[in-house]
């Protein structure tokens, strides 16, 4: 994950003409309670403009440090910025313990916020944040909490951490087993509440932990600027966490929904090239006063699968819902050839009749397209008609493709996003019923 | 644990608690599987399995001796020898189940794989390595090919393949650990190199799985199981047809005048048969379909009307009530068995008494055609 960060970062350098001569100021800021937090401090050299420079604060994903937001932080001095990157708490070489965007970190952000802030040749108003993953998680909770960002870009991250990793009580094992691995070792939080919220165990406790962490129920006091980009299909942060961000703020916003992130994507696709120079542009426009017109773009835009193709729109895209039908009660059934394509987007449901269950913790259906994963979900099962809220991925299906979907105890191969744990319960199924939720009409193909 | 190994337990208690203390509360029932991947008949790649328990203490080294009949080839290094699945439980995951996925391939010995055959106590003459993945993470484990010693041959073993598992459950920095403290629970590999007899008969494959002390990380060689797999080969399903013609009558109007009319119809018994080496096999599933739709399982009828021929194919899942976990739902690509549990299980002289704990019979899928052609007159 850390890895795939720096090298997506790096691409912004190589897109990045150096317009202006760069310096780079390395040191640490000691916190309230006596954490000290590593810095990298990316400035134009020369005069600052009257007024100061811009500030932007660059926020690292889980697991990373500042040194994966080098590329980045250069790339904005050039353009006349000053990008503070830091390592947040208990990550890289500042000290503490890593705290899950919680409290503490936001305490941090907001000391390192006016602390560049206060920087005698940077403004002390425009001042903006980018942040990838666990730092666009940061930005999030750091804006509800009053942090006066005059821009932010947030990437791949989410608004509501329990319903993105936990959806219908049921953890994506896989990727919360991964992102824990990532951090347990500097975490007591994590390294004490790891093992039920990979397991789903404890239920109540993870939802009451994440809560002050998610900036959902707060997004409708958000008037900055904000821009979110979101990937297309992200087992960890799926297109519903940037939606509910882009519905609910008040300010002027945009969402890019694009080939990026989390596993099953990467960091290194070719449109993080667009996701540089959109941030750059939605910078230049709110910290700088720069009249690029990116305020008068369509402000939804929606990355083809492969390619460069873009579609933007003038809000959310509408869908329809396409019934597919799975009889039988067999865990893994084929439903019937789509005779267009269909490009899904939105939350689809999928109804299932449960005749019996035994010592089944959780039932888990994967949905398929030509040996694919197009999305997933699971949830508890119950005897009677049970619905699982399908993971809102935009995934594009050709015309005459089967969807296949498969329950068990775990996600189907090759998804790894619901790991299982060697249960052995049974479970009787009836049928099912996918209602799919897809765009009018496809942006892919 | 077994009924068996409590009373062994029990019965020893009295005398060595203390020295049992940490095994009195271990269990450890591994399985070994062995099966093809070219279908039911002779000839044709081995595709093995082993199963251990979630619970089960973790493994420290299992060897598995192939009978006299099957051969072991010796590929070039490099070799893709087919293709690998595994699980392990990651303790370092919060216990969850790795779905793991890769390939077999011949090597040649390097500096850390002759170090992990020391370590493992073996001279091998060949190293394969079983290459797997998951979620970008890559783990390798040599798989050793062992020249049997003389008693070992004497039993009728060819080959040993040998493979030994570094601890997971020691603690986190440990060196030595297993990655991720990943416990392995199952895995299943196919390999060319290894070919099944061409002679029909009964083959009994046999292993020795090692547990580790539970959170010792020192192999618990008094622990040490017998696990055996059997295999009867041929297996064949057999489908008799039988069919005869119908006539009935149907009256339609021609030109306002009511006409009866023959209708030949072609009505069709069929009835399998599963074998394995001759025998009756010991479990099996059978379907039937014609013209691609079920018509029956072990036996059946149905009528054909209107066609020149159908094509009747009986298709045989034979001893395939479990199947050896892959970490996702499963699917036909599964390796399967029938487990025969310890009374299928004949202990080997070799092993000196220790408990012959499983057996199982591996799963195949068996096919038969035949095209039975319609009256149509």
């Amino acid at each position: 994950m850390k890895r795939l960060a720096a090298i997506a970062l790096a691409l912004f350098a190589l897109h990045a003409a150096p317009a202006l001569a760069i310096s780079k100021q390395s040191g640490t800021q000691t916190m309230a309670d006596g954490t000290s937090i590593a810095y990298d401090l990316y400035e134009p050299d020369g005069a600052a403009p009257p007024g100061g420079w811009p500030g932007v604060l660059l926020l690292h994903g889980l697991g990373g440090s500042k040194d994966d937001l080098a590329a980045l932080g250069a790339a904005l001095a050039s353009k006349g910025y000053a990008a503070l990157a830091y390592s947040a708490r208990g990550e890289g070489t500042s000290t503490g313990n890593l705290g899950l965007a919680g409290p503490d970190e936001i305490s941090d952000e907001r000391a390192m916020e006016q602390w560049l802030a206060g920087l005698p040749e940077v403004s002390d108003t425009q001042i903006g944040a980018w942040g990838v993953s666990y730092g666009g998680g940061q930005i999030w909770n750091g804006l509800v909490a009053g942090i006066p960002y005059k821009a932010v870009c947030v990437v791949a991250t989410w608004t509501d951490l329990y319903t993105a990793l936990w959806p219908q009580d049921i953890a994506r094992s896989g990727i919360v087993a991964g992102f824990a691995k990532a951090v347990v070792a500097r975490s007591p939080l994590i390294a004490a509440n790891a093992t039920a919220a990979i397991q789903s165990t404890a239920p109540a406790t993870i939802k009451a932990l994440v809560a002050p962490r998610s900036s959902y129920t707060k997004l409708s006091s958000v008037t900055a600027p904000v821009y979110l980009f979101q990937g297309r299909v992200d087992w960890a942060f799926d297109v519903t966490q940037a939606e509910n961000g882009f519905l609910r703020v008040r300010g002027p916003k945009h969402l890019y929904i694009g080939q990026f992130g989390h596993p099953p994507s990467t960091f290194t696709t070719p449109d993080m090239a667009y996701v540089q120079s959109q941030s750059v542009a939605w910078f230049d426009h709110y910290l700088k006063g720069a009249p690029n017109g990116i305020d008068k773009t369509k402000p939804v835009t929606i990355a083809a699968a492969t390619g460069s193709k873009r579609t933007s729109f003038a809000a959310l895209p509408k869908t329809k819902v396409v019934p597919v039908g799975f009889r039988g009660t067999t865990l893994r059934r084929t439903g019937a050839s789509f005779l267009q394509p269909a490009e899904t987007f939105g939350v689809s449901l999928l109804k299932v009749q449960v005749r019996k269950v035994s010592h089944y913790p959780r039932l888990v259906a994967t949905v398929l397209a030509g040996g694919k994963p197009v999305t997933h979900g699971a949830i508890v099962p119950k005897v009677g008609l049970d619905t699982i809220r399908l993971a809102n991925y935009v995934q594009y299906i050709p015309k005459k493709t089967r969807l296949q979907v498969v329950f068990g105890p775990s996600s189907a191969a090759p998804d790894i996003a619901y790991l299982g744990f060697g249960d052995s319960g049974s479970i009787s199924l009836g049928p099912a019923d996918l209602q799919l939720q897809v765009l009018t009409k496809p942006v892919s193909g | 644990m077994k009924k068996g190994h409590r009373a062994l337990v029990g019965a020893c208690a009295a005398l060595a608690t203390l020295a049992f203390a940490g095994t009195a509360l271990a269990t450890y029932a591994p399985k070994l599987v062995v099966s093809s991947t070219g279908g039911a008949g002779l000839g044709g790649p081995t595709r093995i399995g082993v199963v251990v328990g979630t619970s089960d203490d973790p493994t420290a080294r299992t060897t598995i001796y192939v009978p006299t009949g099957y051969t072991v080839a010796t590929p070039s290094p490099g070799t893709d020898l087919g293709k690998v699945t595994a699980t392990a439980s990651a303790a370092d995951l919060g216990g969850a189940v790795l779905p793991l996925t890769g390939e077999l391939d011949a090597i040649a010995p390097n500096p850390t794989t002759q170090a992990q055959a020391q370590a493992c106590g073996v001279t091998p003459t060949q190293t394969w390595d079983l290459h797997l993945s998951a979620a970008g993470q890559t783990l390798d484990i040599p798989l050793f090919v062992v020249a049997p010693l003389a008693p070992e041959t004497a039993l009728g073993f060819v080959d040993k393949l040998v493979v030994c598992l570094p601890p997971p459950d020691v603690p986190v920095n440990t060196p030595g650990r297993a990655v991720f403290g990943a416990k392995l629970l199952s895995a299943t590999f196919t390999s060319s190199a290894i070919t099944q007899p061409t002679n029909p008969g009964d083959y009994r494959w046999t292993s020795l799985f090692t547990p580790y002390v539970p959170t010792k990380g020192q192999p618990n060689a008094a622990g040490s199981v017998e696990v055996q797999s059997l295999r009867h080969l041929p297996a064949k399903v057999t489908l008799g047809v039988t069919r005869r013609r119908v006539v009935t009558h149907r009256t339609v109007k021609v030109r306002g005048k009511k006409v009866k009319k023959a209708v030949v119809s072609t009505a069709v018994s069929f009835r399998t048969a599963v074998t394995e080496n001759g025998q009756p096999a010991g479990s099996a599933t059978v379907t039937v379909t014609a013209r691609g739709k079920k018509v029956g399982t072990t036996k059946g009828s149905f009528t054909m009307t209107g066609v020149k021929s159908a094509t009747l194919t009986a298709t045989a899942a034979i001893d395939a009530g479990s199947s050896v976990p892959t970490g996702t739902p499963t699917s036909p690509a599964d390796l399967f068995f029938h487990d025969l549990g310890p009374s299928g299980c004949v202990p080997t002289p070799l092993f000196q008494g220790l408990p012959c704990t499983d057996a199982t019979q591996g799963g195949e899928t068996a096919r038969v055609s035949v095209v039975v052609r319609a009256y149509t007159k």
